[in-house]
C-alpha cells in the first residue's frame, strides 16, 4: 500500500482512538453508595479505583489518537513537500 | 427482580426489629455478633440497606462498551498493514514509528480489556453479595429465631435477645463475606489505576530528510 494511504487510514485510527477516549471515559460503573463502617469503605475504595482506571484508559486512547493524528500529518506534509519539489522540477 | 428483591420487605421488617432489641437490651456476652458489629462499624437494616444498594446489572451494563471498545481497537491496528510499498526516508521512519505505535495501541487494548474483565468482576461481586445475603434472610424469615424476635415484648427476654443476636450475626457474617471480596477486588484493580503514556512521537526525529538529492 501506498505511504499516502496508509497515512490516511493512520489518520482514521487516530481520530477512531480519540472518539474511543470519550467514549471509555464516559463509563461509570455504579459500584454501591458508600454509607458507614467497613462496607462503606470498601464500596468507596472500588468505586475511585474504578474511576481511576478508566480515567486512565481514557486518557491513553486520547494521547495515543494524538499520536497517531501527529504522525499521519507528518507524513503527509512529508509526502506533499515532495510533491511540491517534484512539480518545481518539472517546471523547471 | 433477584432473590434479594423478594425478600427485602420482610427481611427489613425483621431486622429493624433485630436492632431495636440489640440497641435496646445488647447481646449475650461473648456472642459472635458483637466482633462483627465491631469490625463491620454497622447495624445488620444498615447491612441490608448496603447490600439492596449494590446494583450488578447496572454495573455490568457500564462497562460493556469497553469490552467492544478493545475489539474494535484490535481491529482498527490489524487492519493496517505493516509495511508500505514506498520506499525512502519518509517511508522508513513512518514505518518505524507506526509499528512503535501500533504496539502501544495493541497494548493500551489490552488494557482496556483487562479493565473491561475488572468491570464484570465487581459486577459478580455485587450479585454473590445480594445472593448470598438473600439466601441468609431467607432462612432467617423462617427461623424460630424469627417467631421470637416478632413477637418479643418491649422489656425483653433472654431467648428474644439471643435470637436477636443469631440473626445479626448471620446477617452481618454475610457483609464480611462481602468486604472481605470487595477487598480482594480491589487488590485485583491495583495494577489498571495507573496510566501508561505514549513513547513513541511521531515529531521524535525528521520524517523528511535534511537534505534531497536531485538527478
Amino acid at each position: 500500500m501506498e505511504l499516502e494511504s496508509v497515512a490516511r487510514r493512520v489518520d482514521d485510527v487516530g481520530a477512531a482512538l480519540v472518539d474511543a477516549g470519550g467514549r471509555i471515559g464516559a463509563c461509570h460503573p455504579p459500584v454501591g453508595a458508600g454509607g458507614p463502617g467497613a462496607f462503606g469503605e470498601v464500596s468507596r475504595a472500588l468505586s475511585g479505583q474504578a474511576a481511576s482506571a478508566i480515567a486512565a484508559r481514557a486518557a491513553e486512547a486520547r494521547a495515543l489518537g494524538a499520536s497517531a493524528t501527529d504522525l499521519a500529518t507528518a507524513v503527509l506534509q512529508a509526502t506533499s513537500s515532495y510533491r511540491g519539489t517534484d512539480a518545481g522540477r518539472g517546471g523547471a | 427482580m433477584d432473590l434479594l428483591d423478594r425478600v427485602i420487605g420482610p427481611g427489613s421488617d425483621l431486622l429493624v426489629r433485630v436492632d431495636e432489641i440489640l440497641s435496646r437490651h445488647g447481646a449475650p456476652a461473648a456472642h459472635p455478633v458483637w466482633a462483627l458489629l465491631h469490625r463491620l462499624g454497622v447495624m445488620p437494616s444498615v447491612a441490608l440497606d448496603q447490600v439492596a444498594g449494590l446494583a450488578p446489572s447496572d454495573i455490568s451494563a457500564a462497562g460493556t462498551p469497553l469490552s467492544g471498545i478493545a475489539s474494535d481497537l484490535h481491529t482498527a491496528v490489524a487492519s493496517l498493514p505493516s509495511d508500505v510499498t514506498s520506499r525512502g526516508a519518509t517511508a522508513d521512519g513512518f514505518g518505524a514509528r507506526w509499528n512503535g505505535l501500533a504496539r502501544q495501541i495493541g497494548d493500551g487494548a489490552d488494557r482496556l480489556s483487562a479493565t473491561a474483565a475488572a468491570v464484570a468482576e465487581l459486577a459478580a461481586w455485587a450479585g454473590t453479595a445480594r445472593r448470598d445475603l438473600a439466601g441468609v434472610l431467607g432462612a432467617c424469615l423462617g427461623s424460630a429465631e424469627a417467631v421470637l424476635v416478632r413477637s418479643a415484648s418491649v422489656t425483653g427476654d433472654a431467648d428474644s435477645i439471643r435470637a436477636a443476636a443469631d440473626i445479626a450475626a448471620d446477617v452481618l457474617e454475610s457483609l464480611a463475606k462481602t468486604v472481605d471480596a470487595g477487598w480482594q477486588c480491589f487488590g485485583d484493580w491495583s495494577a489498571l489505576d495507573a496510566e501508561i503514556p505514549v513513547t513513541v512521537s511521531a515529531v521524535d526525529g525528521p520524517l523528511v530528510p535534511n537534505h534531497i538529492e536531485l538527478h
